[in-house]
């Protein structure tokens, strides 16, 4: 029986690094239950108890419970969970990391 | 549900895993090439989030560098859910007769509703109305409610108000029943005289305008003057008017019915074709392929409608039911014959009953048969009304002043 050949798509282009953020650090508390935090550049840590993230003012700490980053894009993390503490580490530079 | 949360589903995403590895690199990295990563959680030694569907596949190259696994897990979206149906055409092809269906019956009448305790009148009413342009299956927009109302009133004598009043695909037409107004005699303008109608013997009579010309217990014949509109006073004075008044007297009625002996009545002959339709507004889609019938039919219609709301959608089945006839020759014995011309005798005699007649005596009933027919026939002693009016016409010649 013949069987039409099965058509090959050509690969599609990988998308294209967006320009990471030039906005300074921006932190928006709801209580303990929800932060927004914008001028993200990286992430540098991420467990259920810790999120850590890097800015172009240094690396900021979210410590609390059940931690959870419900949108990520555009420079933006909007973080939920139990928060208890908010640490500022050490100033480093992007390139050092 | 948010409206971002709608917003994907059009767009359809991918629930993943991933395990192992460094998940804030993962992460990192997405937010860099501008992959839209939500839903994110940490449990253990796995990543649970979600993307949409078609950034997953740029997420495998950013895992394999974070050393870590991805897996899908769930997929949601309008995508996943007709992909399993991509090849059933039907689906698509249904979807644009749904379109093509709604857009063309949004704008027309579905449903004609006449409101209010208007039964003796309803098929009146729809064919008023069906003759200015509303029937079940038109526009909406081209309804003149203005030109109804005027052509319909002139129709619908009966009526004072007509409206129709449409509400989605349902017009309900709103009438009023007009009250009769009471007839005004004017006695001082038309001339008339009563005469008698038929023969008969007066028996009693009630004057209300005019002089009386007979009196009780006079024979009259058909046309004698009963009540006169002109007259002349005691005094000499000449007066005209127009005569009204009850003359009651007695009278004969013969009637008499024939039935023949023998006679072709169409009767079934036991052949019964049914033939379903499908009507849609006011079309009939026929279910069947047979050639036309030939010979005599006499046609039932049965209605399946469904119904909902209390209002009968404008798509359901009609059975016709086609009954052949055929005429046979009837032969009745003058027994049956009899029995039927007595039948016939009871009708002509109600009727005369409903017209105002009395039927006081009735003589004996004569039968007569012959070689075709049997002729039943008899006579009535009646009391009635047997005044009519008539117009008297006198050529009033100008007074001549001296």
């Amino acid at each position: 029986m013949y069987r039409k050949p099965r058509r090959i798509r050509p690969p599609r282009p990988a998308p294209k690094p967006v320009p990471p953020p030039r906005c300074p650090l921006h932190i928006e508390l709801f209580t303990n239950r929800r932060a927004v935090v914008e001028g993200c550049l990286r992430i540098t840590q991420y467990t259920s108890d810790t999120v850590g993230l890097y800015t172009a003012q240094g690396e900021v700490l979210f410590h609390g419970e059940e931690l959870r980053l419900t949108c990520l894009s555009d420079g933006t993390a909007n973080l939920v969970g139990k928060l208890t503490a908010i640490q500022y580490a050490n100033n480093k530079t992007e390139e050092s990391l | 549900m948010t409206l971002s949360d709608v917003v994907r589903y059009f767009g359809g995403y991918v629930w993943f895993s991933a395990e192992g590895g460094f998940p804030a690199r993962l992460l990192s990295d997405a937010a860099a090439l501008g992959l839209q990563i939500t839903h994110a959680k940490r449990e253990g030694e796995m990543l649970y989030a979600a993307c949409p569907a078609a950034h997953y596949r740029y997420l495998r190259p950013i895992a394999r560098k974070a050393c870590m696994r991805l897996r899908i897990y769930r997929k949601r979206g309008i995508y996943f859910t007709l992909f399993p149906y991509r090849h059933r055409l039907g689906f698509p092809v249904g979807l644009v007769c749904a379109a093509i269906l709604l857009s063309i019956l949004c704008g027309r009448i579905w449903v004609l509703e006449v409101e209010g305790d208007m039964t003796p009148y309803r098929q009146e009413i729809l064919e008023a109305v069906g003759e200015n342009g509303i029937y079940v299956g038109c526009r909406i927009d081209a309804v003149d409610m203005q030109t109804l109302r005027l052509n319909a009133l002139s129709t619908l004598e009966e009526m004072v108000f007509v409206s129709v009043n449409p509400t989605g695909c349902v017009a309900r037409i709103t009438v009023n029943e007009r009250i009769p107004t009471p007839d005004i005699t004017h006695f001082g303008q038309d001339i008339s005289n009563m005469v008698a109608a038929r023969e008969g013997r007066v028996l009693w009579m009630e004057v209300y305008s005019g002089r009386g010309a007979v009196a009780a217990g006079d024979g009259v014949a058909a046309g004698d003057l009963l009540i006169s509109g002109a007259f002349q006073s005691a005094s000499g004075n000449n007066y005209l008017r127009r005569a009204a008044g009850r003359v009651m007297a007695e009278t004969t009625h013969t009637l008499s019915a024939t039935i023949p002996l023998s006679e072709d009545i169409p009767s079934p002959t036991g052949r019964v074709v049914y033939r379903p339709f499908l009507r849609f507004l006011r079309w009939d889609v026929p279910l069947f392929c047979n050639t036309p019938l030939e010979g005599t039919y006499t046609v039932e219609e049965y209605h399946r409608f469904p119904r909902g709301n209390n209002l009968t959608l404008p798509l359901g089945l009609v059975d016709k039911r086609y009954i052949e006839t055929a005429n046979v020759t009837v032969h009745r014995t003058e027994k049956e014959a009899t029995v039927l011309a007595e039948q016939a005798l009871e009708q002509q005699i109600q009727q005369l009953t409903a017209s105002g007649v009395t039927v006081v005596r009735e003589t004996a009933r004569t039968h007569n048969t012959d070689d075709t027919a049997h002729t039943l026939s008899v006579t009535l002693l009646c009391q009635e009304d047997i005044a009519r009016e008539v117009p008297l016409n006198v050529d009033i010649l100008p007074r001549v002043s001296n």
